[in-house]
């Protein structure tokens, strides 16, 4: 019989994986402290070593937030570009990723090909979402980061391959008919704009071109409700993933309620952004995560910038580990003469337009603060531009009061302004 | 429940994995990947994009396939001078990844450090980012699009890869980096294939010992030569060039 999950610490008792992240984190506190330059200088500041972790609670209590720019300061100062966060022998590094990075210098990430504890996803959600051994699964990823993890492979399944671009949707529909592949990793916002067009052009049945499916993987931006619905209507079995703080990804489960965050893996947090403090599950704030398996470039209190809700209560699936639902990115908030806008404020109103459905906008904003709502949308068609500038405008200013300027541009377009996966929902120009 | 030093997050195996399963991943950190600890595995490695006179076509790759092809990969590497410790940065798209992954298989072998990025416009400051940062042995894949996004950001393409040791270029990007005073090598896509030309006047060396090319009045076919997975027999490609025997082996002069 088939087992539910895949590894029986997803169902652990609570006690089970508090005991397993206690032992890991004193664990890595020792490792990171040793080989880790930024880890290192940052406790050195406020006198902390290792031994005296001797509880999570001591470990949260004592240990500095790491943030992206003290490495990036790390890294200025002394010109290691790992911002002396590596933490492993440098001859076990055998390729460096990125996180996308849509404003300066993305995020470097150093990856070995013999390291247990690494990870990007886990086979548990792979299997939770339902690839099997000997399915066929359509791979449509990014070159940046991870590619010398087989993951897939790992799970005994074989990927078709596909450029993470509009110009191989027709491919992979045609793909998805002759191979009938289970399970899809990744879709993306301009991905599903293509399938649409396609649709629109071809007459294509994508009810029977998804019909195979088990597990259709998005990610890289929230869902908007155009696309959640044409999903929906195409009959694809869509689970979402995201960010767990640049220490990995976290993904839905059958249940579809939250992003499961595994804690025997990672330690997981939410503080409040402006004290620090703890904010207890039920509440929100800012997610904080520190690596226990991963001594390689293990990231430790790193405060990511997504703003979140959480639980620790057990999921309906069964799985005991924390949950986390993702409010936005701190950096995505624009103030407008002093009101806060964040792009999921807009969303739903560029939507709302039949020529914009597709969702694909961007604030553009110099700096954080600025005098005026500026926006970049795109659109399909051919439509009368004052006309659909001036309803843009309108159902922007009912859904956030503030009455915005309106710069059009063809979809096709404004796609090509970030990467393969997604828009960058801000702007400098 | 006890806490192993196998965390469950390679090969297809949990955390409580047994000791015979743990035992199936010994070769693992060898990257011997063959074998994942997974009953009813799919013997097939992937399904790869290989562009033909037809346009791109699916071809499946056999896990042997795979390690076949790894040894001439292997044989480019060395001429290129890429050792322990040196970093290649390479840059292509996902659906090649047929084509790639044998060359990245060689520099992890050889404890080479790899980089990856994408050869478009948008990501070219991900190539600037890795040439500024870190010494670059190698850097594969340069295409025009990546120049155009250097160039539009402002950066000089002799500031950027001046201290790239081996430049690999594609289409209009390899004489764009010849006008810049660099000496790229050139590399061609040619259906399931790379060639690659040191520009040397030797021409363009590729797999000659599992595939082979022939010109069918200018328009270049390939076959495979050795069994394989996926079979091409004189399957024609959107590329015209010749063959000719050069140092005992057959190179390929292509018309660009």
């Amino acid at each position: 019989m088939e087992r539910r999950y895949f590894d029986p610490i997803e169902v652990a008792p609570r006690d089970e994986i508090e005991r397993r992240q206690l032992q890991r984190l004193i664990e890595q506190a020792q490792h990171v402290y040793s080989r880790s330059a930024l880890i290192r200088s940052e406790w050195d500041r406020v006198g902390l070593k290792p031994a005296d972790i001797r509880s999570v609670s001591d470990f949260t209590r004592n240990a500095p937030f790491i943030e992206k720019a003290t490495i990036q300061r790390f890294r200025s100062e002394t010109g290691d570009p790992m911002g002396g966060v590596l933490a492993g022998d440098p001859s076990e590094v055998t390729l460096y990723g990125t996180s996308s990075g849509t404003t300066g210098d993305p995020t470097l990430f150093a990856e070995s090909w013999t390291a247990r504890g690494e990870m990007v996803f886990t086979p548990r959600e792979i299997w939770d979402t339902g690839l099997r051994p000997g399915d066929y699964l359509i791979d449509v990823q990014m070159v940046i980061r991870s590619i010398g993890r087989l993951y897939f492979q790992d799970m005994g399944a074989t990927p078709i391959f596909f450029h993470h671009d509009a110009s191989d949707v027709a491919r992979m529909v045609r793909a998805c008919l002759k191979y009938r592949p289970t399970w899809m990793f990744h879709i993306s916002s301009p991905l599903i704009y293509a399938l649409e067009r396609l649709e629109a052009e071809k007459k294509i049945d994508l009810r029977d071109v998804f019909s195979s499916f088990r597990g259709v993987i998005y990610g890289g931006e929230p869902m908007g409700r155009h696309n959640s619905d044409l999903l929906e209507r195409w009959g694809v079995p869509v689970f979402q993933f995201t960010s767990l703080g640049d220490c990995g990804t976290a993904w839905e489960c059958q249940a579809r309620d939250g992003f499961h965050a595994w804690e025997d893996l990672v330690l997981f947090e939410v503080v409040d952004p402006v004290t620090g403090e703890m904010v207890p599950s039920g509440g929100r704030g800012e997610m904080v995560c520190t690596a226990l398996v991963d001594k390689v470039d293990p990231l430790i209190r790193f405060r990511s910038g997504d703003l979140v809700r959480w639980t620790n209560e057990r999921c309906a699936c069964g799985r005991t580990h924390a949950r986390y639902w993702p409010l936005g990115r701190a950096g995505d908030e624009t103030l407008v003469n002093g009101r806060s806008v964040m792009p999921t404020d807009i969303w739903n109103a560029v939507e709302s337009v039949p020529e914009t459905a597709s969702g694909l906008f961007q604030i553009i904003r110099p700096q954080r603060e600025v005098p005026e709502l500026k926006l970049r949308v795109g659109y399909d068609g051919s439509p009368d531009l004052g006309d659909l500038a001036r309803r843009v405008a309108l159902a922007v200013e009912k859904a956030t009061g503030l009455r915005p300027n309106v710069e059009l541009m063809p979809n096709a377009e404004i796609v090509k302004f970030g990467p393969p996966h997604k828009i960058p929902r801000t702007a400098k120009q | 429940m006890t806490t192993s030093p196998h965390y469950g997050l390679i090969g297809g195996a949990p955390s409580d994995a047994s000791p015979e399963t743990l035992a199936l991943l010994a070769g693992y950190n060898k990257g011997q990947r063959k074998n994942p600890a997974v009953p009813n595995a799919s013997d097939i490695w992937a399904v790869g994009c290989a562009e033909t006179a037809e346009g791109p076509t699916d071809y499946p790759i056999s896990w042997s396939d795979i390690a076949n092809d790894e040894a001439w990969a292997n044989e480019m590497m060395d001429l290129a001078g890429v050792g322990r410790g040196d970093l290649a940065f390479f840059s292509y798209i996902y659906s090649r990844s047929g084509h790639t992954w044998p060359w990245l298989r060689a520099g992890f072998e050889r404890g080479a450090k790899l980089a990856t990025g994408m050869p478009t416009q948008w990501d070219a400051y991900r190539l600037e980012m890795y040439c500024r940062l870190f010494p670059m042995k190698f850097a594969f894949g340069i295409t025009p699009e990546a120049l155009d996004g250097l160039e539009g950001g402002g950066h000089k393409l002799a500031t950027v890869f001046g201290k790239v040791q081996r430049l690999v270029a594609l289409g209009t990007a390899w004489s764009r980096l010849r006008d810049a005073g660099l000496a790229p090598w050139r590399l061609h896509w040619l259906g399931p294939i790379i060639a690659v030309d040191p520009a040397d006047g030797g021409g363009a060396r590729f797999d000659h010992r599992q595939w082979s090319f022939e010109s069918d009045g200018g328009r270049l076919r390939i076959s495979n030569r050795l069994p394989r997975q996926a079979v091409f027999q004189r399957t024609p490609l959107d590329a015209r060039g010749h063959v000719e025997t050069i140092a005992g082996e057959p190179r390929l002069f292509l018309e660009i």
